[in-house]
Order: C-alpha cells, then structure tokens, then sequence
C-alpha cells in the first residue's frame, strides 16, 4: 500500500512529459520553442563566457548531486558519446590544420595512387588488404570504415590495370551478393553485420553479377601466357598474382550460386556445382597464405592496410554519431584464415544439405526406411545446432547454410514445402500410419481433414519453422529467441493431444464398424503429441546449456541448472524416445502379424511372400536409430546428475563462493532462469518451494556421500559412453569429463584438501554443458 | 524501493558524514514545479543556464555547441542536440547527446542577452 501511495505522489510530481522518455525533437517542441530548432542558428543574443562562473556553481553541488535540465532523465545519459573517447568519439584527433583525408580524385591527381601498370608485389598488396577488409566488414564492421577505404573500389571503371579492375569490380559485385544472401536469410542482427553502408559508391557501377567469372578467367589467363614468357625464376610473384585473382572467382562464383540457389530448378546440381567451386578455392588458400609476405605490406603504425590505395579516414565524418571510431582491419594472415574456415564450413555445409536431399527421396517410397530419415533429421537438426556452434560469430557461415536449406525443401518438396516437411519430420520420427500414404486409412477424408488442420496450424504457429530459423542466429540471440519459442509449444502441444485423442476416437467408431485394419491404425496413438513435446523438450535443453556457454550462470547457480535436467527434463526426453520406439515395435509387430495373417489366408504356395515376411526381423536393428540417441541422453542423464550432486558436495563442502545473504534471493534468481519454461502446461513447472525441499533433501547427505554419489554418476556417464561404437568427437570429450570430474570426486570423498577450501576451477573447454573440475 | 526513486530529491543520504551540513541529496532542476527559494547563488545560476545553449571549447580545439542538459560537482557536462565544429564557421557534423569530461573543457559561454551581447567572446 505504501508503495502504491508513493508512486501515486511522483506521478503527480512528474507528468510524462518531464520523465525524459521522448526524443530530443518532441522536447523541444514540447517546451514551447520553434520546431525543429536548428542549433546552428545560435548564438541567438552572443556568447558569453562563464568558464569561471561556471566552475564556481558546479563546486557547490554535493558529490553526486545533479543540475539537470527537465527533460533530462537516463535514456540521455547513456546515449550520449563521450568526447574524447577513443573508442567513442570519431571526431578526436583531428587537425584543422589537416587536410581533407584524399578522395579517388584527389589521390589521382596528387599521383598517390596508380592505376596503369601496377607491379606484381602491389597487386598482391592491395588484394590482400582488401580481402582482409572483407573479412573485417563480414566481422561486422561497417563497408564505409573497411572495405571503401579502398579508394580503387570508388570508381574501378577509371582503373587501367587489367587485373586490378577486374579484381575491383568482382569485390563490389561481391559485396552486393553478400549483401543479398544475408539479406535472403535474415538471421543477422546489428551487432553481427551491418547491412547499410554508402550505397551511393556502389550504385556509381551497376552490379553484373554474372560476368564476372568470365572477366577473372580472362585476365587470369592473359597473365599466365604472360608468366610463360618470363624466365621461371620471375614468374613467381605473378603467379601469386594469378593465385588471388582465381580464389576470387571460385569463391565468388560459390558465393553467387548460393544466392542464385533461391530460384533454381534443381538443388542438386547447384549444390555440387558450388561444392567443386568451394574445393578448388580451399585447394588454392594455402598457396595464398605462403606469399603473403610478397606483397607490399602495411606501413607499421599506419591504419591503413596497405601503403598505396587506401583512405582510412575518407568516410569517418559521414558515418553516424554512434559509431565506433577506431577501426582494426584483421590481419592479413588471419583474414585468410578466417576464409580458410569459412570455406570449410560452407563445404560441410554442402554436405549435409546433399545427403538430406538423397534420404528424403528415398523415404517418401516406404516407410521403413523411416528410420533412416528420422535420424537424418535429428542429425540435420543437431547439424544446425552443431553448425551454428561453429560458425558462431560469421554471418555469412550462418546465412549460407539457411539459405541452401531452404532452397534445398523448396525444390524436393515444391509448393507446399513446409507442411511436406513437417509431414516428414513427423513420420520420419515415429511414422503414424496414418501419415503412410499406401495405408489404406490415410485417404480416409475425416482423418485427412484433422491432418490438414494440424499442420496448418503448425505452420500458422511458425514453430518448427523458427527452430531451424534460430540455429542461425549468433549464440545470444539464439538463446533469447528460443525463451520465446518455448512459448509456442504450448499451443502446438494442445492441438496435437486434441488430434491424437479425436484418433483414438475414431479408432473406436470404425472398431464398432468392424474395420479393424482402420481401427488398430488410428488406436493408442500419442504420435502427435509425442513429436511435439519431443521437439519441446529439446529446444528447453538448448535453452538451458546454451547459458553455460555464454557465460550467463554463476557457480552457486550450477546446482539448480543441472538439478532440472536431470531430474525431468533428460528423463523426459528419453522417455519420450523410448515410447516412440514402443509404438513402432508394436506397429512393426502387427504388421507382421497381418502379413502372416495374408500369407496363412493365401495358402501355403507362395514361398516368395513368406520369404518377404520374414524380411522385416532382419531390420528390427535398422529400426532402431534412436538405441543410439537415447544412450547419448542416458549418458547427459549421469553427467547432469554427476554435476548436480558435485555441486552440492561441494556447496555443503563450502568450497563454493556463495553472494553475501544481505544482497541475495535465491528464489528470484531461480525463478529467473526457469522464467521461459513456466507458461508451458507440460512439462509443468516446478517452483521454486518444490526444488528446495528436494535439494535439502539431498543435502542431509554427508559431505563424503555426496561426493562419492557424484563419483557414481560420472562412474555411469562413463559407462554409457563406452558403449558407443564409433564414437564421435563430442563422444570422446564427454568421457574424457565423466572420466576426470570421477577421479576429482573420489579425491575430494577421501578428504583430499581438506583444510583449504577453494573453490575448484569449471573448465568448459571441452564441451560448452559440462566442465571438467580442477582442483587447484 | 522508493528510496530509490529516479525523482533523487526524496532521497535520504545513507551515511552522512557528522562533519557536513545535514543537507538531503538534491538535484537542481529547472522543472517549474520545483522552484525552490532556498538555492545557493551557484546552484540558481546552473538553474538558469539548464536548457540554454552552451559553447564549449575542448582541449582539441574542437567547438561544441549544444543544449545544456547536465552537470554535477566535477563540471562533467551533457550537451543535447550538439553540434561539432572543427573550424567555427564552417559546416558542423550534428552529434545528438554528448558528454564532456571536465578534464577537456577549455572554455564555456553561454548563449545569453547581456547589455555587452554585441561583445562575440572568442
């Protein structure tokens, strides 16, 4: 009450207009004064100097105290740039005495650049400084600071070097393809790229994406007949030369028919064709990489990245208050191999994307190759995951692989690609007959129209559509959208229990029509639902773990955070995966059963339809994909618990740093983390009073005991993770951490370091979920 | 939470130092409602100045001039609206919000109507 009554008051204090929320303009209007006041129209009366005065007033006001204007209130505060900020204030440093920092023109006229006859080493130079500021704007800079500090790329026509134009020319034809990839795929945000910069540079020649291979190709090869002619101890800086200009156009060659992808008639082709493309530009890197140095270098201390051609500071004036002033243009060495990667991963990119394409051909013939399919999804989906862990910070990384996605459905699945896919998903993960277009009760109209329903609800919802949309986006965000995405599954999930629940029905009434086929069909089917709560499940794990690898969690917050996945969430998951392999057992097992029932009902002449009957045992171990997905959340089950009750041990143990209890609620912290969870209806969520009982519970445990629990439970992540065949790289790391936190827990049970209690050291090096404890 | 409160003026200081005058932590608007008699001399010019057009010139030599919005006891000082002059006179780059330190405030004028206005001060 004595809240509300106080703010009562402050209202009545501060009407809106004076809490300093409106934009400078309004205010000014605001308070009466002409529109749009123009500050350059002052001084309206004459300058005054109160340099004195004004320090005298100033030194009466306390510390702390403000003299503030009215409309002056935080928002102003933090946005405004600090002077004489390095980092801050582009306007620093300069000279009035300096001159204009040159223009294309100007250097032209000064005979600061050249632009006939350019010497191999400058060549090399100046392209490798543009690759570097590429590679610098792809890090999110802006294009006026980087890449258009290159005062060749203002006006490339009036370059009379062959190989230098070109060259020029195929980097802004780059730029706007760039520019539209990632414009296509919209998973960049302002801290990842900047899309706008000086368009009027590039609208001064018009972009002919088309030909530029073409123009390369040509002056690549005039310099190789060129080379020829020179005796073999000379051509070496000309072939490094020519080494550049043929990177640039299978690079951009790859890049362009990633864009041009979006209305191809076949994803194949394009794919392999940007695939060769990628493998010859890979094939040419190191070569670059071992001339760099014959190349004109940068002037030490210069903030140019090569002496000839460049104006760092040409556009400084002309970008917004805001930006950053200082630019770092990436090394060279390093800019390639930031390229180096980012062609590695648009070729592992490529790969996936061409596998899927072939698997879902297949599938769509029979349904027991589902399983195969199913685990191509998971694989995708992990792969989008996995991927975007990778390419984490490169834009164009993320954008590629959305792109060659969604062109690669488009094209296999046509019009109505998204609903075709969710279809797949669906059946691919526990293959509902009724989704089995040869079963005879999916052209039943009635279950035909809830289908329909379904999905186009699912799609109205966009969730599955935004799962996959979201593994683009860079880490942070990733994990902000999914808060929201979590949201969404509650509806989906509400829907597809209506629709599992109307086929059971349905299997009743057609039970009462005889038709058993149709009844067994549509009977005990959670297929629906399960698929839903399956993905739901995951996207809450995603959320979850992403925290620990942005370092959003602190130490005494890792209890409760490994607490929830192992005590619902894993177990759900596997639960979930092990229902769904039950209903195809049993599926799998009936229609056997009706096959046999066809062959005894046949007669016994056929011998080649019993041989078929036999058939299905054989890939009773095809069948089962998920063994291997459900071991691998068997195995983050014990690593969850392992790490749960470690924490405890050593919280209990007090070798954990715990917030001073004046400035501490843990309440409000947990219920933080679990925020996005709470409107789901299932899993229900669980508050904040039911953790606490569970975890005192535990903590009646003596210290030892708990360690030598947590040892257990790493004795068994271990275990399972044994038992994988081929293991994969992330396999390994995680038994090498179930492997080293036993040992630590089973020193720390025997009373190692008893006396000094320091709190170990959680190194997330190997895998982002789990650390390996270090005691130091 | 109200002590807290944005508005500062309700703010009880929470360790006052004995040797101080028990003086409530303020801050100085020029907002009509708070009109207050009791302001020191210092603290009444700052009202007055608040919201007029300052010229501040740095130890770059770079001219501001902007709506005065902000100050505290170390002359930090919050310009809106700020223009950036390299030459004063000619074409200025507009700024929006800026701050400047005290450490790099060389001179300061105010935009006022004195009886010596014809005056330009340097």
């Amino acid at each position: 009450m004595e809240r509300e009554s106080s703010s009562n008051n402050e209202q009545d204090e501060w009407s809106a207009s004076e809490c300093g929320f409106n934009d400078p303009e309004v205010q000014r209007v605001m308070r009466g004064g002409s529109a749009a006041e123009d500050i350059t129209q002052y001084p309206i009366h004459g300058w005054v100097d109160v340099t004195q005065e004004f320090h005298e007033a100033c030194a009466e006001l306390l510390p702390g105290e403000l003299a503030q204007d009215m409309l002056f209130g935080l928002f102003e505060a933090m946005s405004a740039i600090e002077i004489m900020d390095p980092k801050m204030d582009v306007g620093m440093g300069f000279d009035k005495f300096d001159l204009p920092p040159p223009s294309f023109e100007a250097a032209v006229a000064m005979g600061a650049i050249k632009l006939d006859a350019l010497e191999p080493a400058e060549l090399i130079g100046i392209f490798d400084a543009l690759f570097a500021c590429l590679v610098s704007w792809l890090e999110g800079n802006s294009m006026d600071q980087v890449l258009f500090t290159c005062l060749y790329l203002h006006a490339p026509s009036q370059i009379q070097d062959k190989a230098l134009r070109v060259f020029c020319i195929a980097v802004r034809n780059l730029i706007v393809v760039i520019k539209n990839i990632i414009i296509l795929a919209a998973v960049n945000e302002e801290e990842d790229f900047q899309l706008y910069g000086n368009s009027a540079l590039l609208a001064a020649e018009k972009a002919q994406p088309a030909t530029i291979a073409g123009q390369l190709k040509d002056v690549e090869d005039e310099l190789v007949r060129k080379c020829k002619k020179l005796p073999p101890a000379e051509d070496q800086n000309l072939m490094a030369v020519v080494h550049r200009l043929r990177f640039m156009r299978h690079l951009f060659q790859a890049i362009y028919q990633v864009e041009l992808m979006a209305s191809a008639e076949s994803a194949e082709e394009a794919v392999n064709e940007i695939y060769k493309n990628l493998n010859v530009a890979s094939e040419l890197l190191p070569l670059i990489k071992r001339t760099i140095e014959r190349g004109t270098q940068p002037v030490e201390g210069s903030e140019a990245p090569n002496p000839m051609g460049f104006s760092p500071r040409i556009h400084d004036r002309s970008q917004p208050p805001t930006f950053p002033r200082s630019i770092k243009i990436r090394e060279r060495p390093a800019s390639y191999q930031f390229l180096e990667e980012m062609v590695a991963r648009f070729k592992y990119a490529c790969k996936v994307i061409r596998h899927k394409d072939y698997y879902s051909a297949l599938v769509s013939s029979s349904w027991l190759s589902s399983g195969i399919l199913f685990y191509l999804s998971c694989l995708l989906q992990n792969f989008f995951i996995e991927y975007s862990r990778k390419s984490g910070h490169c834009i164009l990384s993320r954008s590629v692989l959305q792109n060659l996605f969604s062109s690669s459905i488009r094209v296999a699945h046509g019009k109505q690609s998204m609903k075709r896919f969710l279809r797949h998903s669906v059946q691919a993960f526990n293959s509902p007959p009724v989704l089995n277009l040869k079963h005879p009760v999916a052209s039943d109209p009635k279950v035909q129209q809830h289908l329909e329903t379904f999905f186009r609800y699912c799609i109205n919802m966009n969730t599955f559509n935004q799962f996959i949309r979201l593994c683009g986006f860079n880490r942070a965000r990733q994990r902000d959208k999914l808060a929201h995405l979590i949201e969404n599954f509650d509806p989906l999930q509400v829907d597809a229990v209506r629709l599992d629940s109307l086929m059971n029905q349905m299997a009743n009434e057609r039970a009462m029509e005889g038709n058993e086929l149709h009844a067994t069909a549509l009977k005990h089917s959670t297929h629906f639902s399960t698929w839903v709560l399956y993905n739901c499940f995951r996207a809450m794990l995603i959320y979850l773990m992403s925290g620990f690898e942005l370092e959003l969690y602190a130490v005494h917050e890792f209890l409760y955070i490994y607490w929830y996945p192992y005590e619902f969430l894993v177990g759900f998951l596997v639960s979930a995966l092990t229902r769904t392999e039950n209903i195809l057992l049993a599926q799998e097992e009936y229609a056997e059963h009706q096959s046999k029932m066809q062959v005894n009902g046949g007669g016994g002449g056929a011998g080649g339809k019993s041989r078929k009957a036999a058939k299905p045992k054989k890939n009773k171990k095809q069948q089962r994909p998920y063994r291997q997905e459900i071991i691998y959340y068997h195995a983050l089950l014990s690593l969850c618990g392992g790490m749960y009750k470690a924490m405890g041990a050593l919280t209990k143990d007090g070798r954990v740093r715990l917030p001073m209890s004046k400035f501490d609620n843990e309440e409000i912290r947990y219920n933080r983390r679990f925020a996005p969870f709470v409107p789901l209806t299932s899993p229900p969520p669980v508050s904040y009073v039911e953790f606490k009982s569970i975890r005192d519970h535990m903590m009646l445990c003596s210290v030892e005991e708990l360690y030598s629990m947590a040892a257990k439970h790493f004795d068994q992540a271990r275990n399972v993770l044994e038992s994988i065949q081929n293991p994969e790289q992330e396999i390994l790391d995680l038994l090498q951490i179930a492997r080293t936190n036993f040992v630590v827990m089973n020193v720390l049970a025997r009373g190692h370091q008893k006396e000094v209690k320091r709190q170990p050291e959680f190194d997330f090096s190997k895998h982002s979920y789990f650390p390996i404890m270090k005691l130091k | 939470m109200s002590e807290l409160s944005i508005s500062g003026n309700q703010v009880q200081p929470q360790q006052q130092p004995t040797s101080t005058i028990p003086e409530p932590f303020r801050v100085t608007t020029n907002a009509p409602q708070m009109s207050d008699v009791n302001l020191t001399p210092g603290r009444r010019k700052l009202q007055k100045w608040l919201g007029r057009v300052l010229r501040i010139v740095i130890t770059d030599g770079r001219v501001l001039v902007g709506f005065f919005n902000c100050t505290d006891r170390d002359a930090n000082i919050v310009l809106s609206m700020c223009a950036e002059y390299l030459v004063e006179g000619q074409e200025p780059r507009l700024l929006g919000n800026v701050m400047v330190a005290k450490k790099h405030i060389v001179s300061l004028n105010i935009d006022e109507p004195t009886p010596s206005s014809s005056l330009l001060a340097q």
